[in-house]
């Protein structure tokens, strides 16, 4: 990875390429400055938030307040508690996507069988039900059921929001995964099974990261499922409940409560960015 | 009265509905009345008052994050000792602190025993039978403690948490369906250094407010006269905007005949409405219309705006002591009179509801009564930040006490007080069409004719509200 | 059906029978469908209640057949949210999608640049869109908010103001998911195959035609699962309206869910709730129909210029 890749036919050093990247600096000028702005905002003290522009006296309180909930604001959110179901919820909601959408993006990708295309179609459309439009009746679903503010409750119903962006971005891997590969590993007696796991699920591995980290953070973000499913919410829920009440409005503890809880998606993007940079080369595949 | 959904989903009944489901009625599971009063909770309490009389229980309440949360949440534990029962606070974000109950409440969960809510929401919860009747509990000296002194409320509050639920009757009979907790009464907040510089005092009248409002504008300095909310909701009319149209003679409702007539299109309310744009776009926030009220009090603690039109309650915390930018200069004025001298004015309460399906009804009740008492409530306010407590006796006593350093509160308050009280007419669909009045006016800033915009929400609001 | 057990070069694979190899794909798949099929009950319910009068605070429901139909499709404030709603869809996904592949090739030249800011670029995508709309709607105030602050623009320039609001929620949510475009797409090009692009060099195909033979078409398909997922997002979008303007002002930014979320959550009108989104589900459904169909296509094409 240490030689510096060409796009085919390019050369370095011109015009074109300085001009490319002035243009992904000035990208990452307009999407990393609303995140610098709000990690500046999670350091102001409430009279400050909203009459200092860049300059201000940095203060760590409002860490310290959402992590320990010591402080005199909004003492009872337990942002900790918080941090841990959503993790587990969404970890959880992720794996079972992942290992139940995997073979499902394998058939379809592998085998065009009858009814593949309006199946899948079919398991993208779930994601199309407005979230509003099932949130009554799955309350009094969940409630009946007794799944309300359990693990399970909440990991079966992300999956509206995981599996179809799990098996759609794994569609695409498999069908572009050429057959030499397994079938050498077949003639040389594998079974089947052992054939995929051993040589179709390591190729496509970019794709299982990809959509693995993008599941997780749609499923950590949603709002609405945890607001209404569960009694005490989600990290996202508990961010917006440091916004404040009663005419009173602490966007420095919202912002310091939103830097935290966009730890967790941030440490998984960082441990399996290694599998997404990945390139692969099926040329070598290829006679 | 009952939702469609409400029967309790056992297996069986799943599969059932799985099979309904398809071909058709829903309804097959809708049942026949909703509960009457002779389910109410404290028919099953007798005996002699005792504050441990559940010791053992547990208790789940759902709030949202407020100065009055969180004052009391230290307190919690005081509840305990006192009565053996356990409180799970569960805490909702304000901005949809309504979504999340309106779909517990619609959906016939009986997981929080207590919530907070305000009066507005007696008309919507209380038709359905979602709420449990209070009276019959103030009124059971088997659970309710000789100190209670329900009369201790002020008036406008306990009128305003009852209603009969008949269309075109004033609020203050029928059943008490909200116990208060901590209240609002709107007026004007303003920055007392820049008017002493100036050498000027609060307006008197509508129009010299006006006049005063864009006479402090000074938008080369990020400096505006007067903020009140222009957000697209409910809570844009029912601040400034609704006492400032009683004071001047407006309604929102006219009864004739046993039917509501919508009165937004009034000559008075018209000549109003456009003024009060006019101010906004004037005087007000640049984006007037996506503020909302933690914006305008923000705006005054920053020293943008000269002015704000709204709760006392929510910009009382802003003069505290390292609270904002002008903390320590801020005052108060009960705003310009009506015409006639009226002070008529806009209340909003925050209350206790109690879920009429909860199971520790008497639990529930003994935590909305100590809440609401005098013990508690004192030292609520003692600890600096809740204000305008419900009780005369603590805001006579202990809430007077911290006034000291806040010009003009006292006074406003006890000026506006006789004449405060919900003034909005009760309807089940107060929500909606309150909410469309936000809108006409957001269209009559950005431009529409008034006449023709209001006479429009007029039709609109009067069909809907007799439908 | 491809048959993958045939011999080859005279050895012998292990064979399965017809019929297993038949059904295979369908057993692979029974898991993913039975998770997903349990939202089909309320989804049902739901569609149940746009033929009922359900008003949560109000007894007495009775079936009106396609009276709310009938109501909503006469209501020029829903023909209104429907034009802001594919404004928005179209304009956004456009957006999001040419600087989304702009962005996945200029990545892919691995120059320094790139290489350093690649790490960060998801990270607009951790902020949820609701603490998103927050953080912008701050930077947008005028009266303290950074962006007037910078550009110069005073304490009269509102961002969120009836002409220019609907821009401004389409710029925050291409901040949001331009990198959820960038990245799939990134991923997508960095797994084509390499044969293909050194045998054109190696015949002195430029770099453009390159682009436009070989690697777009390969790409095609990557981009469009995006698009597809993008878009019918975007028809739904709800989360940044609602914290930025609430739908306002007036009804400049009024979408079919955030109509339909003011009907059901704030006036207890679920029959009318319900029907506003079963008619959106119906329009992300068709939609995404056609795309699908164009995906179809598009991986065809892919397959060919591989070969």
């Amino acid at each position: 990875m240490a030689r510096k890749e060409m796009m085919p036919g390019q050369k370095r050093f011109t015009a074109p390429a300085i001009l490319g990247d002035v243009a992904i600096l000035a990208w990452f000028v307009f999407s990393l400055f609303p995140i610098v702005w709000m990690v500046m905002l999670a350091l102001k003290t409430p009279a400050e938030q909203t009459t200092t522009y860049f300059r201000f006296s940095p203060t760590l309180e409002n860490f310290v307040t959402v992590l320990t909930a010591r402080g005199t604001a909004l003492t009872s959110v337990d942002f900790k508690a918080a941090l841990v179901s959503s993790t587990i919820n969404c970890l959880g909601a992720v794996v079972v996507s992942l290992v139940v959408g995997i073979p499902a993006a394998y058939a379809a990708g592998r085998w065009k069988f009858r009814g593949s295309d309006s199946l899948m179609f079919n398991l993208l459309s779930f994601r199309f039900a407005p979230e509003l439009m099932v949130i009554v009746p799955l309350f009094v679903i969940y409630n009946g059921l007794g799944l309300f503010d359990t693990t399970f409750g909440m990991i079966w119903v992300l999956q509206l929001v995981t599996m179809p962006l799990v098996v759609w971005i794994l569609r695409s891997y498999f069908e572009d995964l050429p057959e030499d590969l397994e079938q050498a590993a077949l003639l040389d007696g594998y079974s089947r099974k052992r054939a995929f796991t051993m040589v179709a699920l390591p190729l496509v591995r970019p794709g299982i990261a990809a959509s693995a980290l993008l599941a997780f953070i749609f499923a950590w973000n949603n709002y609405m499922f945890p607001l209404i499913l569960t009694n005490s919410g989600s990290v996202t829920v508990a961010i917006t409940k440091f916004l404040g009440g009663g005419g009173q409005a602490y966007y420095n503890l919202t912002a310091a409560a939103g830097v935290v809880g966009a730890l967790p998606p941030l440490i998984l993007a960082l441990t399996i960015q290694r599998y997404l940079v990945q390139g692969l080369s099926f040329g070598a595949v290829k006679g | 009265m009952n939702s469609p959904f409400t029967e309790p989903m056992s297996r069986r009944r799943i599969l059932q509905g799985l099979g309904l489901a398809a071909t058709a009625p829903l309804l097959a599971a809708c049942v026949g009345p909703g509960q009457k009063s002779t389910n109410n909770g404290s028919n099953a309490v007798t005996g002699s008052f005792d504050w441990q009389k559940v010791k053992g229980t547990t208790i789940k309440i759902l709030q949202t994050p407020h100065v009055y949360q969180q004052t009391y949440q230290p307190l919690f534990k005081e509840f305990t000792d006192l009565t053996g029962i356990q409180v799970v606070a569960d805490l909702v974000p304000e901005a949809d602190y309504y979504t999340k109950l309106n779909t517990e409440l619609a959906g016939g969960s009986a997981t929080h025993d207590a919530f907070m809510m305000g009066a507005y929401w007696v008309w919507q919860y209380g038709p359905p039978g979602w709420l449990e009747d209070l009276d019959p509990w103030i009124n059971n000296t088997a659970a309710t403690g000789s100190e209670f002194d329900y009369e201790d409320f002020f008036d406008g509050l306990r009128t305003s948490m009852k209603w009969d639920f008949k269309l075109g009757d004033a609020a203050g009979t029928g059943g008490t369906y909200a116990l208060p907790w901590g209240f609002e009464l709107n007026n004007i907040a303003y920055n007392k250094t820049v008017f002493d510089k100036k050498g000027i005092k609060p307006a008197e009248t509508f129009d010299n407010l006006i006049q005063l409002a864009i006479d402090l504008t000074d938008r080369k300095n990020d400096q505006y006269g007067i903020a009140f909310r222009g957000s697209k909701s409910w809570a844009t009319i029912h601040p400034g905007f609704m006492t400032q149209l009683s004071r001047e003679g407006g309604k929102d409702y006219e009864l004739k005949d046993g039917k509501l007539t919508a009165a937004m299109n009034s000559p008075v309310a018209v000549d109003f409405t456009k003024k009060w744009a006019d101010l906004a776009k004037q005087a007000g926030p640049t984006s007037w219309t996506t503020y909302e009220y933690p914006n305008c009090t923000g705006d005054l603690g920053d020293g943008k705006a000269m002015m704000v039109y709204d709760a006392d309650s929510a910009t009382y915390p802003k003069n505290v002591k390292g609270a904002s930018k002008i903390a320590g200069q801020i005052a108060w004025h009960q705003g310009p009179a009506g015409p006639g001298g009226s002070l008529a004015t806009n209340l909003w309460t925050w209350c206790w509801g109690m879920n009429s399906k909860s199971k520790n009804k008497l639990a529930a009740w003994l935590f909305m009564q100590w809440a609401a008492g005098k013990d508690a409530m004192n030292k609520a306010v003692q600890s600096g930040a809740f204000a305008d407590p419900v009780r005369q006796s603590v805001f006579n006593g202990t809430f007077k006490q911290t006034l000291g350093g806040f010009p003009g509160y006292l006074e406003a308050f006890e000026a506006q007080v006789p004449q405060a009280k919900v003034l909005f007419t009760p309807q089940t669909r107060f929500l909606e069409t309150t909410e469309d009045w936000a809108v006409a006016l957001q269209s009559i800033y950005g431009g529409s004719d008034a006449k023709s915009t209001l006479d429009a929400l007029v039709t609109s609001n009067t069909n809907k509200v007799n439908s | 059906m491809r048959s993958a057990d045939d011999t080859v070069g005279g050895r012998q694979a292990p064979t399965v029978s017809p019929a297993r190899r038949k059904w295979r794909p369908y057993i692979l798949s029974i898991p993913a469908t039975v998770i997903l099929i349990g939202i089909l009950y309320p989804f049902v319910q739901g569609v149940g209640y746009t033929f009922l009068n359900y008003r949560a605070t109000e007894g007495d429901v009775h079936f009106i057949g396609l009276g709310n139909y009938l109501q909503v499709f006469t209501d020029p404030l829903f023909w209104g949210s429907v034009r802001i709603t594919l404004t928005f869809a179209i304009v956004a996904t456009a957006l999001e999608t040419v600087l989304g592949v702009i962005i996945a090739l200029l990545l892919n030249r691995s120059s320094l640049i790139g290489k350093i800011f690649e790490k960060v670029l998801i990270l607009p995508l951790m902020i949820a869109p609701v603490i998103a709309g927050v953080i912008w709607k701050l930077m947008f105030n005028p009266q303290f908010g950074i962006l007037n602050h910078i550009f110069n623009l005073g304490s009269t320039f509102d961002f969120l103001s009836e002409g220019r609001a609907l821009w401004s929620i389409i710029m925050v949510d291409a901040w949001i998911y331009t990198p959820f475009v960038a990245i799939l797409v990134l991923a997508g090009v960095r797994s084509l195959p390499k044969e293909p692009f050194e045998a054109s060099a190696v015949d002195g195909a430029g770099w453009f035609y390159m682009f436009r033979r070989l690697m777009l078409p390969m790409m095609w398909p990557y981009i469009l699962v995006a698009v597809i997922f993008r878009f019918m997002d975007c028809l739904k979008v709800f989360d940044i309206v609602y914290v930025l303007t609430q739908g306002g002002p007036g009804h400049a930014t009024s979408t079919l869910q955030v109509n339909a979320y003011i009907n059901s959550i704030i006036n207890f009108n679920y029959s009318g709730g319900a029907t506003y989104m079963f008619i959106l589900w119906i329009i992300v459904y068709l939609t995404a129909q056609q795309l699908v169909k164009l995906l179809g296509r598009a991986q065809a094409r892919a397959a060919g210029s591989e070969a």
